[in-house]
Order: structure tokens, then C-alpha cells, then sequence
């Protein structure tokens, strides 16, 4: 997978966590679920924009190297938004995702 | 040898001289102007666009802000790390525009000279600008997978008229290498950029939707202003096709760098030049569409 090539999937997986289906999905949650997707969605939307940034100077040049752990994290998370109707587990799996992406972003800054 | 009535009756300088000034090269201006007139068209695209890119990145992060506060109230901490990352990427961004202002104004220069327009002071403008364009094109580079080269060139002398005009291919072909190396840099930074305007533009039109069309159509009461409420819902299915043309750019900036190349071989490809200005129309057309474009703006 390209640098370019993993940069979209995480763009994807923003997306989804950003769709209209999952904001109503979590609006019927109780109030601490609602909070950990928020705190952890802003988190993606800040990675994912520091590397956006970093992409164009050019100097996200390590990110090959988490490139499997990340993969399987991307197919976690859009695991679990295929089965919404689970929505503390896919906070989890969203969890250990940001976890690795946290590396990336150290090592491309 | 020739009989007496045969010989020329100008003398061999003078002969050289025209035949000199004959050259296919001097004949005819409008392919250099042709080429000046595209060049400037695509620095002005790619002011357009880094400023519409500018907008998207800003945006995208209130929309984003805003569709988290609906879930649980968001902290100041939050708020922040947001600012500071759109700081970030406007500085970015802020250098690619200086980049394309430097870029627009040596080819509108160019085209001065191309049009018999241009006195010394031109030439010397013209010289100071590819330096700048050199300096700024570094900038861009230096975090980069590009390697820099210093490659400005001295100033050309010039005159002005007929003469003026044969420069204007006399300074491109001088700094053809200099401008495709500044287009390939171009290219990459604005694929990337096309992509992360893409990401940007998608979720700010997903969460207008979702503000603008779907919430007031499913609340219980009828739509307040239905009107308001049909071009809302028109604009964001006309803006979503119109984000594919971004591509446009990086294509305009490599058909402006191979046009170059074939300069530098000697036989200006038109045709690439043609392509470039479809591309920037097409740019013009996507950045309306999407309402990015500025007044005033090219």
C-alpha cells in the first residue's frame, strides 16, 4: 500500500465515522459513549490532517513502515462500522486504531 | 563559378544578417506569446486553487467541530488543536500561492516580451524573478522527495521591438529547465492537494447535507423555507461531480512542462498548450461550481 494509497483509507474511515448514519446512530447513545466518539473521532480528524499536511511538504516518509499494523486497524474499524448496531465496540477497535496512527504521525513529523 | 550577372548584389553580411533574422525562431511571436499567455493562465489556477484549498481546509475543521459539539460539548483544548492545524496548513498553502503569484508574473513578463512590449527593465525583472521563483520553488522542495538545484539565470539583455519579440523564446528556452523542475515540483504538491480538497470538500458537503437537507426534512414540522431549502439541496449535488475536475491541475502542470521540453527540443508543442488551458478552464469551472472562486480571482 502506497503512502497515497493509505492516506485515502484513512480518509475513508473518517468519512464513515462522520457519516449522517453514525451521528444519528451515536445521538441515541448515553452520554459517555457519545463523549469517547467524540474525543476519539477529533483525534482521527487531527491525525489524519497532520498527515494530510505533512503529505504535502513531502515529508511523511517512514509511514511504509507501520503500513501492516495499520491496514489491519483500517479493516477493524470498518469491521465494526459495517455492524453499527455495536457501537461501544467499535469505539474500541477505533481506540487501538488511533494508537498506531499516534506513531505514524511522530514518525512523519 | 558564377558569371558576373549572376552574383548577388548584397553584400555576405548583410545576407547573413537577414538570413539571420529569418529564422523560424523570430519570424512569428504568437507560439511564445501563446505559451506565456497558458503559463500565466496556469499560475493564476494555481493561486485560485491554493486559496479555495485554504477555505476547504478551515471549513472542513468548523464543520467537523461543529458536528462534534452536537454529540457532547467540545473543550477549548480541542478547539485549539484545530487552529493550530490549520495554521499549519495555511502557511503550506501560503507558499505555494507566493509560488504561483512569482510563476504568473514571469510569464506575463514573458508575454510582454513575446509581444514587443518589453524594454531592459523587463529583462531585468525577468531576472530577478526567476531567481525568486528559484528561492520559492526551494522552499517547497526542501522537505521534499525533489532534490533542489540552483539553476537561476543572469538576466537577459534585450532591446525592444522586433527584436524584443525573438526574446521572449531566447528567455524560455534559457529557462525551460529551471520552469519544468518548477512544474514537477508543482505537480506533486497539487495531486496531494487535490486529494486532501477532495477529503475536505466531502465531508463539508456531508455535513451541510445533513444540516441543510436532511434534518429539516425530517423534522416533524414542514420545511420552513422551501425555496431556500431546493437550491440548498441543488447546490450540493452540482458542487460533488464538479471536485473530480481538481485533477485538472496536476494534468496542467505537466502539459505545461512537457510543452516546455518540446520547446527546449527545438519545436513547441501547441497542442500541449492547448491542453493546459483546457485544464485551467476546467479548474475556473470546478472552483465555481464547488463556489470556491473569489472575486476577482482568475
Amino acid at each position: 500500500m502506497s503512502r497515497d494509497d493509505l492516506l485515502a483509507e484513512l480518509r475513508a474511515v473518517e468519512a464513515r465515522l462522520r457519516s449522517g448514519e453514525v451521528q444519528a446512530a451515536f445521538q441515541e447513545r448515553p452520554a459517555g459513549e457519545r463523549r469517547r466518539l467524540v474525543t476519539a473521532r477529533a483525534e482521527l480528524s487531527l491525525l489524519v490532517a497532520r498527515l494530510t499536511t505533512a503529505e504535502l511538504e513531502s515529508v511523511a516518509a517512514k509511514l511504509d513502515e507501520l503500513d501492516k499494523e495499520l491496514r489491519t486497524g483500517i479493516a477493524g474499524v470498518n469491521g465494526r462500522l459495517a455492524r453499527i448496531d455495536r457501537p461501544a465496540a467499535a469505539l474500541n477497535v477505533l481506540a487501538r486504531l488511533l494508537g498506531v496512527l499516534a506513531r505514524v504521525v511522530v514518525l512523519a513529523g | 563559378m558564377l558569371p558576373p550577372t549572376h552574383r548577388s548584389p548584397w553584400p555576405a553580411a548583410v545576407i547573413v544578417v537577414v538570413a539571420a533574422l529569418a529564422t523560424p525562431a523570430c519570424t512569428s511571436s504568437a507560439p511564445y506569446r501563446r505559451l506565456a499567455e497558458a503559463g500565466a493562465a496556469y499560475a493564476g489556477a494555481v493561486g485560485s486553487l491554493s486559496t479555495a484549498a485554504a477555505t476547504l481546509a478551515v471549513d472542513g475543521s468548523s464543520a467537523r467541530l461543529l458536528q462534534d459539539d452536537a454529540l457532547a460539548n467540545v473543550d477549548l483544548q480541542t478547539l485549539r488543536r484545530f487552529d493550530e492545524e490549520d495554521s499549519h496548513r495555511l502557511a503550506v498553502l501560503a507558499r505555494l500561492a507566493t509560488h504561483a503569484r512569482l510563476m504568473r508574473r514571469y510569464f506575463s513578463l514573458v508575454g510582454d516580451l513575446a509581444a514587443g512590449r518589453a524594454g531592459r527593465t523587463t529583462a531585468t525583472a525577468l531576472g530577478r524573478l526567476a531567481a525568486a521563483l528559484d528561492t520559492a520553488g526551494e522552499a517547497l522542495r526542501r522537505t521534499g522527495a525533489g532534490a533542489g538545484v540552483a539553476a537561476a539565470v543572469g538576466p537577459v539583455q534585450t532591446g525592444a521591438g522586433f527584436y524584443g519579440r525573438c526574446l521572449a523564446r531566447k528567455e524560455l528556452t534559457a529557462r525551460a529547465g529551471t520552469l519544468r523542475r518548477e512544474l514537477a515540483t508543482q505537480t506533486d504538491v497539487l495531486a496531494a492537494l487535490e486529494q486532501s480538497m477532495r477529503r475536505d470538500a466531502e465531508l463539508l458537503a456531508a455535513v451541510r447535507r445533513q444540516w441543510l437537507v436532511v434534518d429539516p426534512l425530517l423534522a416533524e414540522a414542514p420545511v420552513a423555507d422551501p425555496e431556500r431549502w431546493m437550491a440548498d439541496r441543488r447546490a450540493l449535488l452540482d458542487a460533488a461531480p464538479a471536485l473530480d475536475e481538481l485533477a485538472a491541475a496536476a494534468r496542467a502542470a505537466a502539459s505545461l512542462a512537457t510543452a516546455l521540453e518540446t520547446l527546449a527540443g527545438g519545436r513547441l508543442d501547441l497542442a500541449r498548450l492547448d491542453e493546459v488551458v483546457t485544464d485551467v478552464e476546467a479548474i475556473g469551472a470546478a472552483l465555481d461550481a464547488a463556489g470556491l472562486r473569489r472575486e476577482g480571482q482568475p
